[in-house]
């Protein structure tokens, strides 16, 4: 990371309110993080995380007009997404940021062949090209993310297709013009394990061949594991950890990411009598606690923690953390 | 574990005749399928979408007919059983499926939810034997008894699961067919539901026949392990022969294919 | 970890308060309050008929006829007039709600309970009962209401009977093959599943729970048709195939008073606006029950 060069994407005390007739979920409460350039950030969470209603957020596609983007920055290259017009915001869906979703099967329109659903989508930005010019094109961008006989299948429904190749096809979609950001959703769940490997080689290439960065949305450490060069941490709305991704698989600093990453089952090491558990369930966050929202699932709880949310320690500008604990006595 | 064999399954097979584009086409759903679950037992089966293994988990529970094949439970042949017979039956095998959300009935109360079983197998019993029944089990699941009025879209999915679990255990089953049981749980929950599934078994010397696709789940729950493919097996054993000597190409392809936080 | 350097710490955000909130102070329509006001003079009228009535609206007056409504130039005894047999035109809007509300309720309760059955044994049991079924839907579709009426006049005469009859037999139908195919798709649900694991019999599955499940839809149903319902009585009435005389209908008030449009208006137009205030108060009381049982439409 050369100083001086700003992030691709920043985002900085995002809010993201419910209003729902039975009280105001805090769906997002101040979450900040940054992408560089051609990096590739893992934004993990479980239900009440905030994740999904983050990027969301972000593409200004929020569950209206209930869920309101109440405060916040979402600095693009420097300019802020939340102030942009309508109109403006319109044009940098797809040209700037390309979005993947998790369900495949709902992401394609089930009556237009993917071919003619490739050509609006680039139709979008290019008002000038023939109808042939962009079905070549987008032929070109089937075969990029490896679908066989693209020649053909573009002229194929959805319903042709098996999950994992209507996944690929919707990040054709989203990838048809170049997009500097790539934001997928849980992109993976819905597929088979085998399927699911390919699919995320198949992010990886697609990130290094352009230098585009990804934000990867998913419940599964695994799944970041192996794509993502940092980690994001949500809980109950908030960013709770940043890091490397080596750093916060080897050595988490928060209470939930290390207590995630030992209640995941795992497959290699010892077959275990017993699995490490975390007492409690994830926040359906409609009340506002005044201390930490993992609190009263911590096992390193202390009475700070109740009573007031930990400040944000910064270790250097890819990592920092919310807790208590590492909290320098100094600075309490 | 006891060598009594529990269920028998042999040879058994389905196949459904499908239209596609206007020619008939049979899909055979489940093929030669032979498994042997034991008392006390904890059989996984590691299958992906199109493997057959709900069609299977339906016609275990006698919810489907199979074409081929029988399936014995306790010595006796199952495949046809009616009326008396089959309640007798369906008390001693039970089910928790993958979605709590879909599983409870959205109009009906945790009460009764958790009785139905009892409730319409042993009509003579008492209420307030029932309601300790209820009771007891809620408490035995982790929940408080306070949650018998409430409705399911009134509780977390953890919750709704454990209502699941003690729903599945009220007529004292002999075995629980357990189809992707934690797959839709947030996964910080995921281990306090595979936990109280490890302690109940122990507890109650249940045998389990789990289907699921996380192989790091079957790997610290089952002890016998069987991976299906399109409605076939293509390898079985012991659990961690079987994972970590896997023989056949695809589920050596499945293990591969695992995300690892070690790399 | 105690060697990492810490560059800065930065303080948690402080609690948004509900003034700065940016969400509209649009609030959602909890109370179909326009949807009542529209539907209030049926159902006042309707169950205290009889006590709010002035005149008698059979008494004939002829010496009274035709006399306008108070805001048209009448006197307030005759609030809105009376018609061309002196008879006091409020009394028999009043005395004609009550035929009507009669009328509705018990026409589409009836069609609602016969179709429900219908649709759920049909999704339930499949094959040749569903065929048998849905045959009997199709036919039913294929008879034309007013040609059922007279149909049914001719056999009984007419009347309260044969209007509630007609609505029966004419809105079944639709409740039939809604709440067929809600029965479909939750026979695709787990927790059917799981009750036949239990052991539970087929009834107990159709009625604890199917039947509660479909409510919601069956509810909606029955709003929306509460409309159709006053408004094909209305039909039937002005035809002479629903309530006769002397008992007051809206319908039957319409067609006494075509004649008298020109010198009279007031004579059939009044009555037909009730019937076009309610028609329209009941269907908006069906959308926002359509929308207060859906949890799936997100509100403010």
């Amino acid at each position: 990371m050369s100083a001086g060069t700003i992030p691709l994407l920043d985002v900085r005390g995002l809010r993201v309110y419910v209003h729902t007739k039975d009280g105001t979920v805090r769906a997002v409460d101040g979450a900040s993080f940054k992408i560089e350039r051609g990096e590739a950030l893992g934004l993990v969470g479980e239900s009440g995380s905030g994740k999904s209603m983050t990027c969301q957020a972000i593409m200004q596609i929020e569950p209206r007009p209930a869920a309101v983007i109440e405060e916040g920055e979402v600095l693009l290259d420097g300019e802020d997404l939340l102030k942009k017009s309508a109109r403006d915001m319109q044009r940098v869906r797809g040209n700037r940021i390309g979005m993947i979703l998790q369900d495949p099967l709902s992401s394609l329109n089930p009556v237009m062949t993917i071919g003619d659903q490739l050509i609006e989508a680039l139709r979008l930005s290019d008002k000038t090209s023939k109808r042939s010019q962009l079905r070549q094109q987008a032929i070109v961008a089937l075969e990029r993310v490896g679908i066989a006989k693209a020649d053909q299948r573009v002229h194929a429904y959805p319903f042709e297709f098996s999950g994992g190749m209507r996944q690929r096809v919707a990040a054709a979609i989203a990838i048809a013009r170049y997009p500097d950001l790539l934001i997928a959703d849980e992109p993976t769940s819905a597929l088979d394990v085998t399927t699911q490997h390919r699919f995320l080689e198949l992010l990886k290439d697609l990130k290094r061949e352009r230098g585009m960065s990804l934000l990867l949305v998913t419940h599964d450490l695994g799944v970041v594991a192996g794509t993502c060069d940092r980690v994001a941490v949500m809980y109950g709305g908030r960013v709770v950890e940043i890091g490397k991704l080596e750093q916060i698989l080897r050595q988490p600093r928060h209470p939930y990411t290390r207590a995630l990453l030992k209640a995941v089952p795992q497959f290699h090491g010892r077959r275990l009598e017993r699995l490490f558990q975390i007492s409690g369930e994830p926040p359906n966050n409609r009340e506002d606690l005044p201390g930490c929202h993992f609190a009263p699932r911590c096992s390193e709880v202390d009475q700070r923690c109740d009573a007031e949310y930990p400040p944000t320690v910064h270790y250097d500008d890819a990592s920092c953390t919310a807790c208590w604990r590492l909290v320098p006595e100094d600075e309490t | 574990m006891t060598q009594n064999p529990l269920l028998q399954v042999h040879g058994l097979g389905k196949s459904y005749s499908m239209r596609r584009r206007g020619r008939r086409a049979d899909i055979r759903a489940v093929q030669d399928f032979t498994i042997t679950v034991h008392q006390g037992e904890s059989v996984g089966i590691a299958g992906e979408s199109g493997s057959g293994k709900s069609t299977l988990t339906r016609m275990i529970l006698l919810l489907e007919k199979p074409d081929t094949g029988v399936i014995r439970f306790a010595g006796r042949e199952i495949n046809d059983l009616k009326g008396r017979e089959l309640l007798a039956y369906r008390r001693e095998v039970q089910a928790v499926f993958q979605d709590s959300a879909s599983a409870l009935s959205p109009r009906m109360r945790v009460r009764e939810l958790v009785a139905e079983p009892l409730l319409v197998q042993q009509p003579r019993v008492s209420r307030s034997e029932v309601d300790n029944r209820v009771a007891s089990l809620l408490r035995r699941v982790g929940l408080s008894a306070k949650l018998c009025s409430h409705y399911p879209h009134e509780l977390s999915g953890g919750q709704k699961q454990r209502v699941a679990v003690a729903r599945s255990l009220i007529v004292n089953p002999k075995m629980l067919v357990l189809d992707e049981p934690v797959s839709a749980l947030d996964v910080s929950v995921r281990s306090q539901v595979l936990n109280l599934l490890l302690d109940l078994k122990e507890e109650r010397g249940l045998a389990y026949l789990m289907i699921a696709h996380d192989l790091a789940i079957l790997r610290h729950v089952t002890s016998y392990l069987v991976v299906m493919r399109k409605g076939r097996i293509v390898e079985q054993g012991h659990t961690d022969k079987v994972l970590l000597h896997a023989q056949h190409p695809y589920t050596q392809s499945l293990v591969t294919a695992l995300p690892s936080l070690w790399t | 970890m105690s060697n990492d350097t810490i560059v800065s710490v930065e303080p948690a955000p402080s609690a948004l308060l509900d003034s700065a909130s940016r969400a509209r102070p649009y609030r959602m329509k909890r109370y179909p309050f326009l949807a009542l006001v529209l539907l209030a003079p049926l159902i006042l009228f309707g169950l205290f008929g009889p006590q709010l009535n002035l005149h008698n609206p059979a008494a004939i007056d002829p010496a009274n006829a035709l006399l306008p409504p108070a805001f048209a130039g009448g006197d307030w005894q005759y609030a809105l007039g009376t018609d061309h047999m002196g008879r006091d035109i409020l009394s028999r809007v009043i005395d004609g709600a009550r035929s009507s509300l009669i009328v509705a309720l018990f026409g589409v309760a009836l069609a609602g309970m016969i179709g429900t059955l219908v649709g759920m044994m049909a999704g339930f049991f499949g094959g040749r009962t569903d065929e048998v079924l849905m045959r009997l839907v199709d036919i039913q579709l294929a008879i034309p209401p007013i040609l059922l009426a007279v149909l049914l006049a001719a056999v009984i005469g007419g009347g309260l009977t044969t209007v509630v009859a007609t609505l029966t037999i004419t809105f079944w139908s639709t409740y039939a093959r809604i709440v067929r195919g809600e029965t479909l798709s939750l026979m695709q649900r787990d927790f059917i599943a799981l009750a036949r694991v239990a052991g539970a019999s087929r009834s107990r599955i159709m009625f604890r729970h199917v039947l509660p499940n479909l409510l919601s839809s069956v509810v909606v149903l029955a709003t929306l048709q509460l409309g159709a319902a006053v408004g094909l009585e209305a039909a039937l009435s002005f035809l002479g195939l629903g309530i006769q005389p002397p008992e007051s209908a809206w319908g039957l008030m319409i067609a006494d008073g075509r004649l008298y449009m020109s010198q009279a208006w007031w004579i059939p137009t009044l009555p037909g606006l009730a019937i076009v205030m309610t028609v329209m108060g009941a269907n908006m009381l069906g959308d926002w029950t359509r929308d207060w049982l859906d949890p799936g439409l997100r509100r403010l």
